[in-house]
């Protein structure tokens, strides 16, 4: 049983480009894959090397999100998608919006070295949640239709903002409390496009408790400790030493808004960069 | 060779699922068997070749319907520059890892 984490990371440190595989066996309920380049293992869910050259070495995550196909291509119309498999995939059961184990899953925020876990039971109706981790105001959105897990953070500009969430054909529509700018929770690009500074997307994983508990010994938990989970006394809790988490992307500045005159559909700045 | 003998040589075809728990017990007794060791594990009995993505596989959204995939389907969506892809977490669990480079940003995608 894998912890459903979905993670995209930069697969280069300094000139050391990697190339990765799967080494065929579930270390800590992550995925152990290997580097063909040094013969490093390293844990899927963390990003740190576990032997090797690499040993200690953590990737950086590239923040992504995770939602529905017609979500995403209505957000970008143009994208590209990655071919089906004709291979069996009895895996690759997708359980972050199942009911029956919504309230076992938590999502992981990163910036810089902080990073928090947040139970998706403890979400609120609306799916949005606020918080502040370290200096970043963030807000995390746990959208049920369309589907979209993704955090941003609340910073425009010099502006700290409050956010309020409301679901639109195809995407979750996310207002400024008490003022007039909207975003797309997908893509994060102000609606109507180029109207305001994206919201800069911040790098974020699912995973469930158990793999958690064994990947991020620790990490800080949004509201408190768990209760206990149904049989699990003996389980390491989240008292247990810190362990390392993997960077993610430092914050840049906000990008500038660009001049009203360039054409939409256009924007330059990327996730990865923000 | 005994029966017994052949069984317990081939355990890993009759039971492939204990392959997932030997790890497990190698940690909790590192003092005995040490960490996993990659490429040269002989528990590793999966390991697959990293899995690049390939042109070929990379579809127009239009394509992608035809070829089966719902618009229900959860996907990692990237975007880096102007390059934007759609990852459909079914195709990455294959591997459970696939290379791919966006934009001349080399990233890994994993599940």
């Amino acid at each position: 049983m894998k912890c459903q984490s979905a993670v995209v990371y930069e697969r280069k440190i300094g000139e050391q480009l990697f190339s990765f595989g799967n080494l065929g066996f579930v270390v800590d309920r992550a995925m152990a894959m290997y580097d063909a380049e040094t013969g490093s293992s390293w844990n899927q869910a963390t990003g740190i090397a576990m032997t090797g050259t690499h040993a200690g070495t953590q990737l950086v995550v590239v923040p992504a999100s995770t939602t529905s196909l017609g979500a995403w291509l209505a957000s970008y119309p143009n994208s590209g998608v990655i071919a089906p498999s004709s291979e069996l995939t009895w895996r690759q059961k997708v359980r972050i919006w199942d009911p029956a184990v919504a309230d076992s899953l938590l999502l992981v925020v990163q910036i810089g070295p902080l990073s928090r876990a947040y139970p998706l039971s403890r979400f609120p109706e609306s799916g949005l949640l606020h918080d502040t981790l370290g200096d970043e105001p963030i807000a995390l959105l746990f959208g049920r239709r369309p589907k979209v897990l993704a955090a941003y953070s609340r910073r425009v500009g010099a502006e700290v903002i409050e956010l309020d969430a409301r679901p639109v054909t195809e995407d979750i529509e996310l207002l400024e409390r008490g003022g007039r700018r909207r975003w797309s929770a997908v893509s994060g690009r102000s609606r109507p496009l180029r109207s305001a500074r994206p919201l800069r997307k911040l790098a974020c994983l699912p995973i469930d408790r158990a793999g958690l508990e064994l990947n991020y010994r620790g990490i800080d938990l949004f509201g408190g400790p768990l209760p206990p989970a149904p049989g699990d006394g003996e389980r390491a809790t989240a008292t247990t030493p810190a362990a390392p988490v993997p960077p993610a992307a430092p914050l840049p500045p906000d990008p500038a808004p660009p001049p009203p005159s360039a054409p939409q559909g256009g924007e330059s700045d990327d996730d990865r960069s923000r | 060779m005994s029966i017994a003998a052949c069984v317990a040589s081939c355990w890993f075809l009759l039971a492939p699922s204990t392959a997932f728990a030997l790890p497990r017990l190698m940690q909790s007794a590192p003092e005995q068997y040490g960490p996993p060791a990659p490429n040269t594990n002989r528990l590793a009995l999966r390991e697959r070749s990293p899995q690049h993505v390939d042109l070929r596989e990379i579809l127009s959204p239009e394509s992608a319907l035809e070829a089966g995939i719902g618009t229900d389907e959860t996907v990692l969506g990237v975007r880096i520059g102007d390059a934007v892809r759609a990852y459909p977490i079914a195709r990455i669990a294959v591997d459970e890892v696939m290379n791919d480079t966006i934009d001349n940003v080399a990233i890994a995608i994993t599940w």
